[in-house]
């Protein structure tokens, strides 16, 4: 039985989320399971399993971000966030699939008990994300037998064509990697203290379904994409996290040339499970081609492993766009007419 | 098996729901006026750097004044009680911002205007004149039969940038000497100071040390950290005699500059001492959402004495109200004198 968390904990824009994809799912015509499909010329092709594929990844984000940094107030500071983000994805069928994205955040923020517009109060955030992913359908699958001889259907129709298994239901992966998170928060009226400063760098392991929503609802359709959920949670087992000091100050030595003494007060401190983000949306696949739209929340925390605690997260939409650089197919193909 | 599917994408689906900031943050302090009391008089206790030339016993302080507030003051009770609290310490870098009002050190607000050793009116009128030049923050022209350069240099928060001291100099190239007038300066930007010092001939001399404050004792402090002259970097440097005014209103930079010139070999300190400020303050917010700061370094000088509280002149020079009444300011008179008789 599945047990939500109380009501008042669930994130209000996660619910909006949730409605939205609902909406979404909605409009899609589900008479297209009544379709009769015996006039269209549908191909299968069976092939073994060689592809290499390069794509490009581009979109942008909007949210509101929240941060609080104990070494200069105990209150937290929240603000609307933008994201635009651009990854880079490395792709073969049943091997190890590489992405490295980037994601940049730039906020303005104000103090959440006295809440007044303030530009010379504000986040920027950097993640570099590099990470591995292993397919691991063939565990879970009901398409088990098909896995192990390594071949797949592919369906076409009028210029639509799917990598989509017509028989399986999901994937899973299991991808690991390395991240690092660079914040930066600005706050003019603390004057010396004003820039915080905050880096994690770690590995970080992830896991990632995909759910093939015509498959499950039995739903044969002829739009032009085809459709998938996809959730992911990913985690950084440990970190090492630099933050200010103990007089938190940007550059104690003053008359100094600013750069030699920057970090002179700063630390680096080793914390357990420092980041955490998930995402979970919905995909339009075109081939290897998909616009995705996902709510992706992001959260970073130095703990109390240094001497301010220093606490991040981000809530936002995102819409991005992946689409193929380069497709090199490595193996043999067998079409077959259905 | 369809039935199976359906029940893990829910679980999936319901994964992120866990994932809220809430469950890892803490929840923030509270904000009642006790607690906002109470978290500045910590902040102060643990990480303010000058207790020691302060000579201010904080937990008496505490004693004296933490009876006074209530959970049900209102704002504007609050924020005198803070004011009265953090004026104890008779530190100019020591403010608080809030509840519409600034509450700031009493003691060098009456320093500066209590006993500032300036006259503008005499200034503007006798010394730099109707036709006077302005370059950046310097406002400058000659004195003493066109034998000195007057440069008055009113905040550290104007630009002081080399090219403008070049021009300065470029305009009048053959003073033997310059009075730099810093009184009344209430301090900036630091890197003003490092670009007027780059002008100075300097040998690397030794300016003061620094420490910062490095846990919560009242004497927990990191190393020193010496500060050296910078280097000239090619600049042609002013090597004759150079006097700086100063008085009870110079604070800060102002005070540092002070501190830094009297190791120069061409520089004299005329006038007063200054109103201190040598601490680099830190600020912070409050769990109500005022603003607050204070110092969190210190700095010694050579001497190893730590003037925080005023860098004192090399020769004292009072403003004689005779003087001003006749629109002379007897200080500029006698450092304008002073550059004549080093450097006939």
């Amino acid at each position: 039985m599945l047990i939500l968390p109380k009501t008042d904990r669930l994130p209000k824009y996660y619910i909006a989320f949730l409605l939205l994809i609902t909406f979404f799912l909605r409009s899609f015509p589900i008479s297209a399971q009544q379709s009769d499909t015996s006039q269209l010329k549908t191909v299968a092709v069976e092939h073994s399993s060689g592809y290499k594929i390069t794509s490009l990844r581009i979109g942008n984000a909007i949210g509101y971000g929240i941060y609080r940094d104990m070494g200069t107030a105990p209150i937290r500071f929240k603000g609307a966030v933008i994201q635009p983000n651009i990854g880079l994805e490395f792709s073969g069928m049943r091997k190890w699939i590489t992405t490295i994205d980037i994601l940049t955040s730039a906020g303005i923020f104000e103090d959440a008990v006295d809440p007044k517009l303030n530009f010379g109060s504000f986040d920027i955030s950097n993640t570099l994300r590099f990470k591995m992913s292993k397919y691991l359908a063939s565990l879970w699958s009901p398409l088990k037998e098909n896995f192990e001889d390594e071949s797949i259907v592919y369906f076409g129709n009028e210029g639509k064509k799917t990598m989509l298994d017509k028989k399986r239901y999901a994937s899973f992966y299991w991808g690991f990697g390395a991240a690092n998170f660079l914040d930066v928060t600005v706050n003019s009226e603390y004057e010396n203290a004003a820039t915080g400063i905050s880096e994690f760098i770690g590995p970080e392991v992830s896991l990632r379904a995909d759910f093939y929503f015509d498959n499950i609802f039995n739903i044969f359709s002829y739009d032009k994409f085809d459709k998938q959920f996809h959730t992911e949670i990913g985690v950084m087992p440990v970190a090492a996290v630099f933050r200010p000091g103990y007089a938190y100050i940007d550059n104690y030595t003053a008359t100094q040339p600013v750069l030699s003494s920057l970090f002179d007060e700063f630390q680096w401190n080793i914390k357990p499970f420092a980041g955490l983000w998930s995402n979970i949306g919905f995909d339009l696949l075109n081939g290897y081609n998909r616009i995705s739209f996902s709510y992706l929340w992001t959260y970073h925390s130095s703990g109390n492993s240094g001497i301010h605690r220093f606490d991040h997260a981000m809530h936002l939409f995102l819409i991005d766009f992946t689409v193929t650089l380069k497709q090199k197919r490595t193996g043999w193909s067998k079409y077959i007419e259905l | 098996m369809v039935k199976i599917y359906r029940t893990l994408i829910l679980c999936f689906l319901s994964l992120p729901l866990v994932c809220c900031e809430k469950i890892f943050m803490p929840d923030d302090a509270e904000s009642s006026p006790t607690a906002t009391f109470d978290y500045l008089w910590r902040q102060v206790d643990e990480r303010y750097s000058l207790f020691d030339v302060k000579d201010v016993d904080w937990q008496a302080v505490y004693d004296s004044l933490r009876p006074q507030v209530f959970d049900d003051m209102s704002n504007d009770s609050l924020f005198s009680v803070l004011g009265k609290m953090l004026n104890t310490l008779n530190d100019g870098h020591v403010d608080l911002w809030g509840n519409n009002d600034v509450s700031s050190s009493e003691a060098i607000f009456l320093q500066r205007y209590g006993k500032g050793n300036f006259d503008a009116n005499t200034v503007a009128l006798t010394y730099l004149r109707a036709n006077h030049h302005t370059t950046g923050g310097f406002a400058y022209n000659s004195i003493a039969d066109g034998e000195v350069l007057y440069i008055r240099y009113s905040s550290f928060s104007n630009s002081a940038s080399r090219q403008a001291f070049t021009t300065a100099l470029g305009r009048f190239p053959n003073v033997k000497g310059i009075v730099f007038d810093i009184r009344q300066n209430g301090g900036g930007a630091i890197q003003n100071e490092w670009n007027i010092m780059q002008m100075l001939p300097s040998h690397g001399q030794l300016l003061y040390y620094t420490q910062i404050k490095n846990g919560k004792a009242h004497s927990a402090f990191g190393e020193l950290n010496a500060v050296f002259a910078p280097d000239n970097e090619d600049n042609e440097t002013f090597d004759k005699p150079f006097i700086l005014l100063t008085d009870r209103g110079c604070y800060s930079a102002a005070s540092s500059f002070a501190l830094c010139l009297k190791q120069y070999d061409n520089v004299i300190v005329m006038g007063d001492t200054t109103a201190g400020g040598l601490a680099i303050p830190a600020g912070g917010a409050l769990p109500n959402g005022w603003y607050y700061r204070f110092g969190v370094t210190r700095t010694i000088a050579t001497d190893g004495v730590n003037y925080e509280n005023g860098v004192p002149p090399d020769h004292i020079v009072h403003l004689d109200p005779a003087a001003t009444a006749i629109h002379h300011d007897n200080i500029i008179d006698s450092a304008a004198n002073l550059i004549i008789k080093i450097n006939p």
